[in-house]
């Protein structure tokens, strides 16, 4: 290794470079198609994890946008159809105030607006605590629990669910993402 | 693996130079499998890189190397980052923003450096020594972070009626001060000998 | 005044990513005070955020290219390393001589880079992509003006031997991520 010139460098870092992006390119002109296909069953895993209800149609290529309660998101919403008729709808939504910030869960709901599962897929929370929010004890009082019908707050705020114990406001952010989730489905069903 | 070559580690300070590749990828030491398939695969970008500088150090300029050496590096986390989610979708998921690190590990720069001048069997010798050390000392990192954070290891419990968790050990604090008790240890063999 | 409390204190990169921690890490750090390492990767950072939003937005997103990211955003980083080392050396060589030894020194750890490549998914115009950069480079900074500061005091305590200077760093380190946690209740 030696001290070389100016050309010299400039021409060996674009030529790296190229090298680079054509060695990249190449691999994933092989693996696109496979790495597409093992997403998409994920998420179509993912989506079919949150209802109960049987489908026909794949709901991911059947997607929409629709534009949150307040108007400043866009929701993904995925209906879930058997025989052309939907019989539940699931619901991507996200709520930036986590205790360890940004969580994203799926909502799924019958067509009464009952929720029928969520199910977090990105969170930050404080592991043994706020990370209950992903656990069966937390989140089977959402089962057939509709938020019309009952005070969809956590007890200390006059509401009906039992928040984790001192993990208060992961549980605050989940029901509320799940309010906002229903807020959608509402004009979601309105729109209809 | 000689018996003189493990003793480095005590001796020449090496480990405020391995914590320089480890930090980096800390994020991912919660549990004890998390940590050992994150060094799994510093190690193996760091042995492949290795060996293609080794092949480029003829043409390598000597006053701009480091972009050269940066250049491989992400070409090889790149790569690794293309294959990686067919192997296992999930974990790479999780690792989110820690895999592009590895490209920033000063580790990996300073053992290019090291071994520019030398034979192919040395520098060999060299990379292996480092890469199980770095493997070592990740699995320790992660199986006290998980052992008594969660109180199982490898998601088993090993001990019948649990132990009093420390939740503390499963924040970045607790990958700090694991961090602190290990440079400890090593600082006290260092200074006996 | 919400946004710089979170990004400074309750989701600092330092302390919660472990972005910028090699830098303490490293010995040679200690040769520069640590202003000045914020005031090159405030400039490094600057540069490398127009190149990153000119790559990402106007290059790979469109052509749906973003497996090239990792890649092109190294390149960005040597990039603004030889800009940045260009003007330094012509605007503030008077100042300091060794500008261009802490240039490369902050380039080629995990700051820059990794600072670039987490804010690049959340970022909707070029001016807050720019913004939570900066912000988090004066997020390091503050940890590391922190913990430099301690760090000068504590050398005057009669610690164990072996406790300096890497443990009683991590120590530090772990007590002030412990400390910093409780501004997440800030805003509740």
């Amino acid at each position: 290794m030696k001290e070389r010139n100016l050309g010299y460098k400039t021409t060996f870092i674009v030529l790296l470079s190229a090298f680079g992006f054509v060695l990249l390119f190449a691999i994933h002109a092989l693996i696109d198609s496979t790495l597409k296909a093992r997403l998409a069953a994920q998420r179509l895993e993912l989506i079919t994890s949150v209802i109960d209800t049987e489908f026909d149609e794949n709901p991911l290529e059947n997607m929409i946008l629709i534009n949150s309660a307040d108007g400043k998101e866009k929701l993904e919403l995925y209906p879930i159809r058997q025989n052309g008729v939907i019989n539940s709808v699931v619901i991507r939504v996200g709520n930036p105030r986590g205790y360890g910030g940004y969580l994203e869960i799926l909502v799924g709901f019958y067509t009464d607006g009952t929720i029928s599962r969520y199910k977090v897929i990105t969170h930050n929370e404080t592991i043994g605590l706020g990370s209950k929010i992903t656990e069966e004890k937390f989140a089977e009082q959402f089962q057939y629990a509709n938020p019309e019908r009952m005070a969809f707050k956590v007890t200390k705020d006059g509401g009906d669910l039992d928040a984790i114990t001192s993990a208060t406001i992961s549980s605050r952010a989940v029901i509320d993402a799940i309010q906002k989730a229903f807020d959608a489905y509402q004009r979601f069903i309105v729109g209809e | 693996m000689t018996k003189h070559k493990c003793l480095d580690l005590v001796k020449e300070n090496y480990l405020n130079v391995y914590l320089l590749a480890i930090v980096p990828i800390l994020g991912v030491s919660t549990t004890l499998l998390n940590a050992l398939s994150m060094a799994l695969i510093l190690s193996f970008v760091w042995f492949v890189s290795t060996f293609i500088v080794f092949a480029l150090s003829k043409v390598i300029d000597l006053n701009s190397r480091r972009f050269s050496y940066f250049l491989v590096l992400a070409l090889m986390v790149s790569v690794v980052d293309l294959l990686l989610p067919l192997v296992n979708l999930e974990f790479y998921q999780s690792l989110g923003i820690y895999l592009p690190l590895i490209c920033c590990s000063c580790l990996i720069f300073e053992t290019f450096d090291a071994n520019l001048e030398k034979s192919a069997k040395v520098v060999l010798d060299d990379i292996l020594y480092k890469i199980v050390t770095l493997i070592v000392i990740m699995a320790f990192i992660g199986a006290v972070r998980e052992f008594f954070g969660l109180g199982e290891l490898l998601g088993y419990k090993i001990v019948a009626y649990g132990i009093p968790k420390v939740l503390v050990l499963q924040t970045s604090a607790g990958a700090f001060f694991v961090l602190a008790f290990l440079a400890f240890v090593i600082n006290w063999v260092r200074g006996e000998k | 005044m919400e946004f710089i409390i979170t990004i400074l204190l309750v989701n600092n990169i330092l302390l919660f990513q472990f972005l910028g921690v090699d830098i303490l890490v490293n010995r040679k750090a200690k040769e520069h005070s640590p202003s000045l390492l914020v005031f090159v990767a405030l400039l490094l950072m600057a540069f490398c955020s127009v190149l990153n939003y000119v790559t990402y937005f106007g290059v790979l997103k469109p052509h749906s290219m973003e497996y090239l990211t990792i890649f092109a955003f190294a390149l960005n980083v040597v990039l603004s390393a030889v800009v940045v080392r260009f003007l330094c050396e012509k605007l503030f060589g008077f100042i300091y001589d060794n500008f261009s030894e802490v240039i490369s020194f902050v380039s080629y750890h995990s700051l820059v880079f990794g600072i670039g490549f987490i804010n690049i998914q959340e970022a909707t115009c070029f001016s807050s992509y720019l913004g939570l950069n900066l912000s988090e480079v004066l997020a390091f900074g503050l940890i590391a003006w922190i913990v430099t500061g301690i760090g000068k005091h504590l050398s005057y305590n009669q610690f164990p031997k072996y406790v300096h200077p890497l443990p009683l760093l991590f120590l530090v380190l772990g007590l002030l991520a412990m400390a910093f946690k409780g501004f997440a209740n800030a805003f509740y």
